[in-house]
């Protein structure tokens, strides 16, 4: 079988409704009965060496640390203290939204978590205070990208690991394009906000509140310190960072705020197990692909294939992001950075691309395809939440999907977007 | 009969569940005690890290036979969703009968794998190779299982129409699987 002939049944598959993973490893299966030469042995070798790696064990402990502070309700209390900071200005509650979701972005590395934790919280209460409920939800689900970006994030992990670039490195590229983006989405829902005249939120700040809330809002801030403190000084590695924000979520929750039950604790281990297998599994199935893809010859056929506009970065920076917004609407962020990123990655650094600023734009880029038909998760939980079409809800994003679209680019054509703070820590 | 081969499968599932539960915390553990054993007592654990990595690689390989009892592995359903019943059942037998097809695949040759390593020694733990690699084979037998019982559940859709609903592998989904809206 040709390569042609895997792309064509591996589409097929997926199409079918067959799970990422298996039609990942079906169709890699089949290529290696068809070989002339007996491969299908490569199968088991692949799946075990595409899943032998220290730095994916860090992935279930960031899964864990950000349920735990999850079931120990921080939610709640990050909506209050942004309620405190932003509830003032025009559109309060939306403002508050983003702000939750940026502070939410720093206990979980997904984007489901906080749709689903927030979700519950605001499309209800912005629908009280007036707002329409497909605009509740494109806030929701557009701050919500957030997760993914602003440090720790699961799919940067997976990206370091798959790009063999520094964990630390990419955490920190993340954090100037993240709060650019959460800054144009407040700007989006301030003019919005203006102009449909929504209302602002009277909620006295008063000095016990205010304590309250600023504690409580480090308490979540303290754990990402950890870990971008923790990898970044040498103390922990990127795994031993992971297992210590588990450590720091169960004392807060058990100890701080007393909500957190032994029970949960139990019942995350078993969640959270189940979840990393959900996001691993794929891993697995893409290093059987990875390794035919480079039998193919494929990452060789793209660099020529890109050769004549390799000399203007503008035009690469385009294509190149055209290709995983595609890629991003069909597939999952984790299978497009695992499976594409080794062979679009060698030819955009041989343009010029720092492995770090590709790998940003890679991610912010394939997390849209998380509120785009026909297959973003997100768009389909909020539309669940909501009771909103995804068609009307689309219409409510789609400000904030090409504010994502802008910084993407912005992020490939200037450099120091995503490499200004890894260059000012010593670690490009 | 039917009944106590559902509940065998109900058995295990829960088996499979402590297992991964029980691999995550000795999975943390030992990266706690990593951290411990380096700052309060200057000395390194050469095992450690080599340990959670073969225990990650089970609890994922054991992990992927209950997402398929449960269908929950991440994929593309828009079209599946919008075909009518029964297509929707044979696309889904399909896709069933593949992962079944690859489990046996794991298996046949996972077994070979792991025990043609068993005189490699591993850097770290200095057990047998094959301890990690069996990993593959024990992860393809309950998928296996589950994958055929599914592919069969699906055929039954399509020549009967109706889809038999086993209240066990609901009682999973809502244990394991983040519901995203309280079901109506």
């Amino acid at each position: 079988m040709d390569i042609i002939g895997f792309i064509v049944v591996f589409m097929i598959f997926l199409a079918i409704g067959m799970p990422v993973a298996f039609a990942m490893l079906s169709t890699s299966a089949i290529y290696f009965l068809l070989a002339d030469v007996p491969l299908i042995m490569m199968l088991p070798n692949r799946m075990f060496g595409g899943l032998d790696s220290f730095i994916l064990v860090a992935i279930p402990f960031f899964l864990m640390a950000g349920e735990l502070m999850n079931r120990s309700g921080i939610s709640d209390r990050l909506v209050n203290f942004s309620n405190l900071v932003v509830g003032r200005m025009r559109g309060g509650l939306a403002q508050v939204n983003v702000l939750s979701s940026v502070l939410f972005a720093g206990i979980t590395g997904i984007a489901l978590g906080d749709v689903v934790a927030l979700g519950k919280i605001f499309v209800p209460a912005m629908e009280k205070q007036g707002y329409s409920r497909a605009f509740a939800g494109a806030v929701t689900g557009a701050s919500s990208l957030l997760g993914p970006i602003i440090p720790p994030s699961t799919i940067a992990v997976l990206y370091a690991a798959t790009m063999g670039v520094s964990v630390g490195g990419i955490f920190i590229a993340a954090i100037i394009p993240g709060l650019i983006i959460a800054g144009s989405d407040m700007l989006i829902v301030y003019l919005i906000a203006r102009k449909r005249k929504f209302p602002t939120l009277d909620t006295p700040v008063t000095p016990k509140a205010l304590a309250i809330g600023l504690r409580d809002a480090s308490l979540a801030i303290i754990m990402p310190l950890i870990i971008v403190i923790g990898i970044l000084g040498g103390i922990f590695t990127p795994t031993e960072a992971a297992a210590a924000a588990v450590i720091y979520s169960i004392v807060v929750g058990m100890f701080i705020l007393r909500t957190l039950k032994s029970g949960d604790v139990l019942a995350t281990f078993k969640v959270s197990a189940i979840d990393t297998a959900r996001l691993l599994v794929i891993i697995a199935g893409a290093a059987a692909v990875g390794w035919i893809f480079a039998m193919e010859n494929v990452p060789e056929f793209v660099d020529q294939l890109f050769t004549p506009i390799k000399g203007n970065m503008l035009v690469l920076v385009l294509c190149v992001n055209l290709f995983f917004l595609f890629l991003g609407t069909w597939l999952d962020p984790a299978t497009s950075i695992i499976l594409f990123g080794p062979i679009i990655g060698p030819m955009a650094f041989d343009a010029g691309l720092h492995p770090l600023q590709f790998g940003i734009m890679m991610i912010i880029n394939s997390n849209i395809g998380y509120v785009t038909p026909p297959v973003g998760n997100v768009l389909f939980a909020i539309s669940n939440i909501c009771r909103v079409g995804i068609w009307e809800l689309g219409r409510e994003l789609l400000p904030f999907i090409l504010i994502n679209m802008v910084v993407v680019i912005l992020v490939g054509l200037l450099p120091e977007l995503s490499l200004w703070l890894p260059r000012l820590l010593g670690l490009v | 009969m039917l009944d106590w081969f559902l509940s065998g499968l109900a058995v295990l599932s829960r088996l499979i569940q402590a297992l991964c539960q029980f691999l995550l915390m000795v999975m943390l553990l030992i990266t706690v005690s990593q951290i411990v054993a380096r700052y309060f007592f200057s000395i390194g654990l050469p095992w450690a890290e080599e340990a959670t990595r073969y225990l990650l690689v089970w609890m994922v390989m054991l992990g992927i036979g209950l997402l398929t009892r449960m269908d929950d592995h991440l994929g593309i359903r828009a079209f599946q969703d919008a075909m009518p019943d029964r297509l929707r059942a044979v696309s889904r037998f399909v896709v069933f009968a593949c992962t079944f097809a690859v489990a046996i695949l794991l298996a046949a040759y996972g077994y070979p794998f792991a025990v043609g390593s068993s005189f490699i020694t591993s850097a770290g733990l200095q057990i047998s190779m094959a301890w990690a690699f069996f990993a593959i084979f024990f992860g393809a037998l309950p998928l296996a299982i589950y994958s055929a019982v599914n592919a069969i559940i699906e055929l039954i859709v399509v020549f009967t129409g109706k889809r038999p609903k086993d209240p066990r592998v609901e009682a999973d989904r809502h244990e394991l699987v983040q519901l995203l809206v309280e079901e109506e």
